[in-house]
């Protein structure tokens, strides 16, 4: 099976669910009211 | 912390910020209400249990043997030296971060991938590539 090809610069970010918080679920376009700095971090502690 | 300090540059710029780690929710929570005495961050922090972002952006997992090497301590110590301390860890150790700039048409402007643990651009890197994009 194929893996899926890392989105790059130029490509259209598809619809991904991420969560909040407070464990409610979210698109991510719904943070993108301007552009935005994603910063994936290995993990809060 | 960095980027907390540069986030009002970042808006200046039009962009703002959004932190997504593999942890759980309540430790999300935690860091925009500085709990601990840290440093509120004030911009949102979520969380991607199922490594979705991860895993679009193409952000690797640390190989073992990468937990030998001169660059992951020195970046270790770099974070310890800017008081950053570790605190529980429930997220996913193994996960490489990454930093993303995506516009408002949902185009991505710019990707940079870390090659190991601590590996992030500087965020002069990252303000000049915001620059660009506008």
């Amino acid at each position: 099976m194929n893996t899926p090809r890392a989105i790059g610069v130029g490509d259209v970010v598809p619809p991904v669910e991420i969560e909040m918080a407070n464990g409610s679920t979210v698109e991510l376009g719904s943070f993108l009211r301007q552009t935005l700095v994603v910063v994936a971090i290995r993990y809060y502690g | 912390m960095q980027l907390h300090e540069a986030r009002a540059g970042i808006q200046d710029l039009g962009a703002d910020v959004l932190a997504v780690g593999t942890a759980a929710g309540w430790q999300a929570a935690a860091l925009m209400n500085g709990a601990g005495g840290r440093v509120a961050l004030d911009f949102p922090c979520v969380v991607d249990p199922a490594h979705n972002v991860y895993q679009m952006f193409g952000f690797g997992r640390v190989r073992w043997w990468q937990w030998l090497t001169p660059a992951l301590w020195r970046n270790y110590l770099r974070a310890f030296g800017r008081g950053s301390r570790q605190g529980k860890v429930t997220g996913d150790v193994g996960q490489l971060p990454g930093v993303v700039i995506v516009d408002r048409d949902r185009r991505v402007q710019y990707v940079f991938r870390a090659r190991t643990v601590g590996d992030y651009p500087p965020i002069s890197q990252v303000v000049d590539a915001l620059r660009a994009a506008r």
